[in-house]
């Protein structure tokens, strides 16, 4: 399975940028394996100022949980004064949605769910909710964790600019011991649910396929198919 | 033994991407070779044609049957086993395996289930570090193999790779009389210009017509036939004149990660000019190069605000006037191409910024989208206007030309589209100098203009060393066109060829040469649609005897064999 960036961040991520200001940072984070800093490098090449790749085998089989807990080590360390802290709302993959307000909770900030939109008003930000049966529109104060809900079906592209100027900026790997984690606080140990399986769904259908020229052949075939024969 | 079923009204089987229509009795579905020859065998003794069809994804009219039955060979599916020679991996496949599939088989990477044509060759391939893939693109991938060899298929990235010709490694080919053919590159060779060859007991001799195919250009106008040639090349772009292909060997090539680019002009002209310069330029090299032209760049805007989904790409820049497209090896020499991008951008009106670049598969798909939405957006288009107009269907040029010929030939189109005062469109593949001009339709009467100015465009095309059908092949559409490439000499040639590989001229009735006392199709008024011309093309022998009872019968054959 090739290892993207999640279109539910991609969109977040560029609902930042349109409203990104002269002298304003947009710092990109996630925490995976190694080859999740490809997702990363995207971030960059779309117009991120810096990045960084929380990653650790001590990370690996962690729940919600135990990711929010890296997140939000991150978050205090690394960006506690940060105006916002924007998510997309679940991972397409996994499709949990309980990242972001795990993390609001454990720094103990506000959270908006739902935003499908985001502006500035003077200098503060003003998200917009939609619950479906209705749409709110929030002030979010400094600090605020963000969750965008939407996706862009027509997507980013970013241009060959983007592509060379995002390949020189800067994404820096930190391990636990740079988020100050214990063992037990990552990772499955970290984990308050344990995943037993995971795996791809195959949905093709398994048909069989027999070419016989001769009738009588087919009749037996299907005859043995159905079980009438031994 | 072989499955024939009768063939109703509005059935697929009388038609293909052409749209155009043609008539036939039954479809004859064979599930094997055996059953294709046992075919064969029958028609031709009775005399009666048989058109070879098989995913229907052609725009020539080839697959579309004019009289007689259609063979569909549509149940000789599948990848059947790997196998590796001195030039390297081949995959040994059924005639209708569509590119799709074998797409699909190479990319799992697990060939167990395979047969080695060569010993070790399925554990070979799946161990190799990379992947392997079949690089003939025609754009379609539902359109089968056996039909790309029948066109000599190509595509884009044929400016790289070359035509569906250069990947044939060896083809079985049932004869009109059911014998069979081994034909291996290489193996079979004319004497100058007396070619001879066995299938099964029959022996082939005969003289090649006298013209030199034009290979210096994009063409798919017919065999390519020369001096010394090969005998696969006399089969390859026959379009199933002269044998039925039941197998092929496709050689594959390693699969380089590719980004793809989109690069914005202001205007035409600029994207022309940096073309040269690009295509000459041995610090870029591209896989291929595609134009979209300012009217094309309109038509896709025009597309996306009325409907924002139906493209998944996002809003095109501003100042985008035109465009080209290509890919590139995402490799550690990236870096060195775009900065030699970089300078010729500037020299045009354009720069990097104004650009989009995809590394990942998905951008590459959405980019992918883009290049293939212009010729869907004017089918559609043409086919919304085909309940007021019946006999109206698209018109796309596909005329190639030489590098030094690129320029007059694109001021030829302009002014006769301009002089005629047509709407109309340019995309494609730019790189081999052969751009699409699409004309967007009105009425029947800029209809008919535009098929006297496509015949204009024709005969330009071969006057500057070019060919009148760069990829889209002959089929029953451009039989006038072979007259205007090799003349009448040649073309009275090439049906002496045919006369004497099937003599009952009961394959592809009307593809690329009909009988001589035949009026083709292209030449009539209206070449989209054959009906009402049926009975001109049965050959002697039309009886169906006791074949003909029922919908759906398998006729058992005497058992004796001819070859």
């Amino acid at each position: 399975m090739p290892s993207i960036l999640d279109p539910y961040c991609e969109h977040a991520l560029t609902k930042v940028l349109s409203i990104k200001e002269e002298g304003d940072e947009v710092v990109a984070f996630t925490m995976g394996p190694p080859q999740a800093s490809e997702a990363l490098r995207r971030c960059l090449c779309l117009g991120a100022d810096k990045a960084f790749l929380l990653s650790d085998r001590a990370f690996a089989g962690a729940d919600t949980w135990a990711t929010s807990r890296a997140v939000a080590a991150f978050v205090q360390r690394y960006g506690s004064d940060a105006d916002l802290v924007v998510f997309g709302q679940k991972a397409s993959d996994g499709e949990t949605g309980q990242v972001p307000f795990e993390v609001a909770q454990m720094l103990s900030v506000q959270q908006f769910a739902y935003v499908k939109d985001m502006r500035r008003s003077g200098g503060s930000f003003v998200v917009a909710q939609d619950y479906g049966d209705s749409e709110v529109e929030c002030e979010a104060p400094a600090g605020s964790v963000v969750a965008f809900s939407d996706v862009d079906p027509c997507g980013t592209l970013m241009s060959i600019s983007d592509r060379l100027r995002g390949a020189q900026k800067p994404l820096e790997t930190i391990d636990r011991v740079g988020l100050g984690l214990g063992l037990y606080s990552v990772g499955l140990k970290g984990s308050r649910t344990r995943i037993v399986r995971t795996g791809t769904n195959d949905v093709r259908r398994k048909n069989r396929k027999a070419v016989v020229g001769n009738p009588s052949r087919v009749a037996e075939l299907l005859l043995e198919e159905m079980g009438a024969r031994p | 033994m072989f499955q024939r079923q009768r063939i109703g009204h509005s059935t697929g089987y009388l038609t293909d991407e052409s749209k155009m229509t043609g008539h036939a009795d039954n479809v004859l579905l064979p599930y094997s070779e055996q059953e294709l020859r046992e075919i064969l065998r029958v028609y031709n003794s009775k005399g009666t044609p048989v058109t070879v069809a098989a995913m229907r994804t052609g725009v020539s009219g080839g697959s579309v049957p004019k009289g007689g039955d259609v063979l569909s060979l549509e149940h000789m599916k599948g990848v059947l086993g790997v196998g590796k020679d001195e030039r390297g991996y081949f995959l040994r496949v059924l005639p209708c395996t569509t590119l799709r599939e074998i797409d699909e088989t190479l990319a799992r990477r697990s060939f167990s289930s395979l047969e080695d044509v060569t010993e070790g060759a399925c554990e070979s391939l799946a161990n190799e570090p990379e992947a392997y893939f079949y690089p003939v693109d025609p754009t379609e991938m539902e359109g089968s193999i056996g039909g790309n060899i029948a066109t000599n298929a190509s595509g884009p990235r044929t400016y790289r790779y070359g035509p569906t010709r250069d990947w044939i490694r060896r083809i079985k080919v049932v004869m009109a009389d059911g014998a069979l053919a081994e034909v291996v590159r290489g193996e079979q060779k004319a004497e100058g210009r007396r070619m001879g060859f066995a299938a099964g007991r029959n022996y082939y001799s005969f003289d090649l017509p006298g013209y030199d195919f034009n290979s210096s250009v994009k063409n798919a106008a017919g065999p390519r036939i020369s001096e010394d040639m090969d005998l696969l090349d006399l089969f390859i772009g026959s379009e199933g004149i002269f044998g039925v292909v039941s197998e092929a060997d496709i050689y594959l090539a390693p699969r380089h990660p590719l980004v793809s680019n989109v690069l914005f002009f202001p205007d035409d002209g600029s994207a022309l000019a940096a073309v040269k310069e690009i295509r000459s330029d041995s610090r870029i090299d591209p896989e291929f190069l595609e134009f979209m032209d300012a009217r094309s760049i309109e038509l896709v805007r025009s597309r996306k605000k009325a409907d924002p989904l139906s493209i998944r790409i996002p809003d095109l820049p501003d100042e985008a006037g035109s465009a080209l497209f290509f890919d590139l090896p995402d490799d550690g020499s990236l870096d060195a191409r775009y900065a030699a991008l970089e300078e010729v951008a500037k020299r045009h009106g354009s720069s990097l910024e104004a650009s989009w670049c995809g590394h990942e598969d998905s951008d590459r798909e959405r980019m992918r989208e883009l290049r293939h939405s212009i010729p869907e957006t004017i089918f559609e288009y043409v086919a919304s206007l085909k309940g007021e107009m019946p006999k109206i269907h698209k018109l796309g040029s596909d005329m190639s030309v030489p590098d030094e010929a690129a320029d007059e030939m694109m001021a030829f189109y302009r002014m006769k589209l301009e002089e005629a005062g047509l709407e109309y469109c340019m995309f494609g593949h730019i790189g081999d100098n052969h751009p699409h001009v699409e004309i967007v339709l009105k009425s029947m009467d800029e209809f008919e203009r535009a098929k006297a100015i496509y015949e204009e465009f024709a005969a330009k095309a071969v006057e500057l060393g070019g060919s009148p059908s760069a990829e889209h092949g002959i089929g029953k559409i451009k039989t006038r066109y072979m007259e205007l490439l090799y003349g009448r000499k040649g073309v009275e040639e090439l049906r002496k060829v045919k006369s004497v590989l099937d003599p009952n001229w009961i394959l592809c009735p009307g593809n690329l040469v009909g009988r001589s006392n035949e009026i083709s199709d292209s030449d009539k008024a209206g070449a989209g649609h054959l009906r009402g011309i049926r009975g001109r093309e049965r050959v002697a022998g039309e009886g169906r005897g006791a074949l003909d009872t029922g919908p759906v019968l398998r006729a058992c054959p005497d058992e004796g064999a001819f070859d």
